[in-house]
């Protein structure tokens, strides 16, 4: 298909602001190219989640922090497509009842997710930055008590909202992703 | 109002973060009670235990949670940390053990440590209090308490519309990020003027909390002689970060070096520097101290930071008595501030 035949293809409605019921379609407001890549994307998966801004390359440790195995799922990935909001960015498709938002925000916060019924992306989904992270990041900070202390569990809190940043709960030091 | 610390009984004091302004301005009131109350607080404590656990040197903090639990009554048990710590991490015991035993049978636990989170840690394996006496280059709560009994006390029991310079390694110096943090929750209309070497700036954190408290500002400057005539109160600390002690010749290093004078000329404090000091400046420093204030400024009735010690006695005394539930029943906040003549910020 060409470029111009891409172009023409049909328009794709604005995201539902609801998340009742069914299938209203939806963009995610992204380049129309990628608009129609994640529409291709749903309709080969038939339901799941679709996944546009994912930073450029960063898919499959996006995949790894979600604990979604590629052997064992159904994942469509696109990577380093064009993107007008980003330069470059990856488009990410998967075959999962579920899907651990708040892991999404963490890693990827710019990350826009629509859920896929009947091979159509029908609803976004709004991920919201987790107020503690068990178990994900590692403290960095050498003289932290984490580091000698290895029964504990690596804690962190979020300690700016608007900057997404987190701090580990025993010694303050910048989470470091 | 009691009820406020009434509500700190059996709880930790591991970052001031965790109590509210209203229970340290409490804790401050009951501290100024136990200073002109010494008969009264005698007792509060007797039969309890205080265990210390002093992962690190220490003279003045060990010496003063000590002190204050024998002016209560009370008994010390001191466990010598350094000997209990080892590098075989097969023998060591790890700190949730060793604070869950202790906490079986005193009363309170003292625990300074060189791992930053390592009170945290504690706090949470302990069936009794804990206080923390200061965790690696991370928090030392009490040392901030006392800094701000002496703020008080040295400024009419009011922390707004000052001029606060801190000058020093600002960048590892635990006691002035926990003091500005605090301020900026206690004060009002503060402004800060940070005097350090390009390479100790207060830390980004630190500024951002600056940045989000209304009516706080700051500035950042290299040198305290153009500053000194604007300033209030000047807190001053080591350029060597007193977490990590230097022995021998990395000490005299520290306070010598190469360009010693350049940096002795800028962020020292001597008689000729507070010629032009306001007559009312109160100086702080948190000790152990290098040649960032020349001894002949001990005698200058400005210098505070022996009284710093002092207040620090009366601070812990009340932390502990509030941890333990040990309230004095004659304790009237209300007569406390107003024998000082000023309202308290809220």
């Amino acid at each position: 298909m060409s470029m111009s035949e891409l172009n023409t293809s049909a328009a794709i409605t604005p995201a539902a602001a609801s998340p009742v019921v069914a299938a209203t379609p939806v963009t995610t407001g992204a380049d129309e190219v990628n608009d129609l890549i994640l529409t291709r994307l749903a309709a080969v998966l038939g339901r799941g989640y679709v996944i546009e801004h994912v930073p450029a390359g960063g898919s499959l440790s996006l995949l790894n922090y979600l604990k979604i195995d590629p052997s064992e799922e159904t994942v469509v990935i696109a990577t380093n497509v064009a993107s007008r909001a980003a330069g470059h960015e990856d488009l990410l498709g998967v075959r999962v009842d579920e899907i651990d938002t708040d892991m999404l925000a963490l890693f990827a916060p710019h990350a826009i997710i629509a859920r896929v019924e009947e091979g159509k992306p029908v609803r976004t989904v709004d991920p919201v930055l987790p107020a503690r992270v068990v178990n994900t990041i590692r403290c960095v900070n050498p003289r932290c008590v984490t580091q000698t202390e290895p029964y504990l569990d690596q804690v962190f809190v979020l300690a700016d909202k608007n900057l997404g940043e987190y701090r580990c709960e025993y010694c303050s030091a910048a989470a470091q992703f | 109002m009691a009820q406020q610390l009434e509500q700190l009984k059996g709880s930790h004091l591991v970052s001031l973060d965790e109590w509210s302004a209203e229970q340290i301005l409490h804790l401050l009131r009951l501290a100024e009670w136990m200073r002109t109350h010494r008969d009264d607080a005698s007792q509060l404590a007797a039969g309890s235990v205080m265990a210390t656990l002093f992962y690190q040197p220490s003279t003045r903090t060990r010496l003063s949670f000590e002190t204050a639990m024998l002016r209560l009554g009370g008994h010390v048990a001191e466990y010598e940390g350094r000997s209990l710590d080892t590098d075989d991490l097969v023998f060591r015991e790890t700190i949730h053990d060793l604070i869950r035993s202790l906490s079986q049978i005193d009363d309170i636990i003292v625990i300074r440590h060189p791992r930053e989170g390592s009170a945290l840690v504690a706090a949470r394996a302990s069936d009794v209090p804990v206080i923390n006496a200061g965790d690696g280059g991370h928090l030392h709560p009490t040392q901030t308490l006392a800094d701000l009994a002496t703020l008080l006390r040295l400024k009419g029991g009011k922390l707004r519309n000052l001029t606060i310079g801190l000058c020093g390694n600002l960048a590892a110096s635990r006691t002035a990020h926990s003091l500005v943090t605090t301020l900026c929750r206690l004060g009002h209309n503060l402004h800060f003027v940070l005097v350090s070497t390009r390479q100790n700036r207060m830390p980004d954190w630190v500024l951002a909390r600056l940045d989000r408290t209304p009516g706080f500002s700051y500035e950042e400057v290299d040198s305290l002689r153009p500053v000194i005539s604007s300033l209030d109160v000047l807190y001053m600390t080591s350029f060597y970060p007193t977490q990590v002690e230097p022995t021998g010749q990395a000490r005299q290093a520290s306070n010598s070096t190469a360009n010693g004078k350049r940096l002795s000329r800028d962020y020292r404090v001597t008689p000729e520097l507070l010629r032009a000091a306001k007559p009312d400046l109160a100086i702080l420093h948190p000790l152990p101290r290098g040649l960032e204030i020349d001894r002949a400024v001990d005698d200058d009735p400005r210098a505070a930071y022996f009284t710093q010690i002092s207040l620090g006695v009366d601070v812990r005394m009340a932390l502990i008595a509030t941890l333990l539930g040990k309230l004095p029943q004659q304790f009237d906040e209300s007569v406390v501030f107003a024998e000082q003549g000023s309202d308290v910020d809220e």
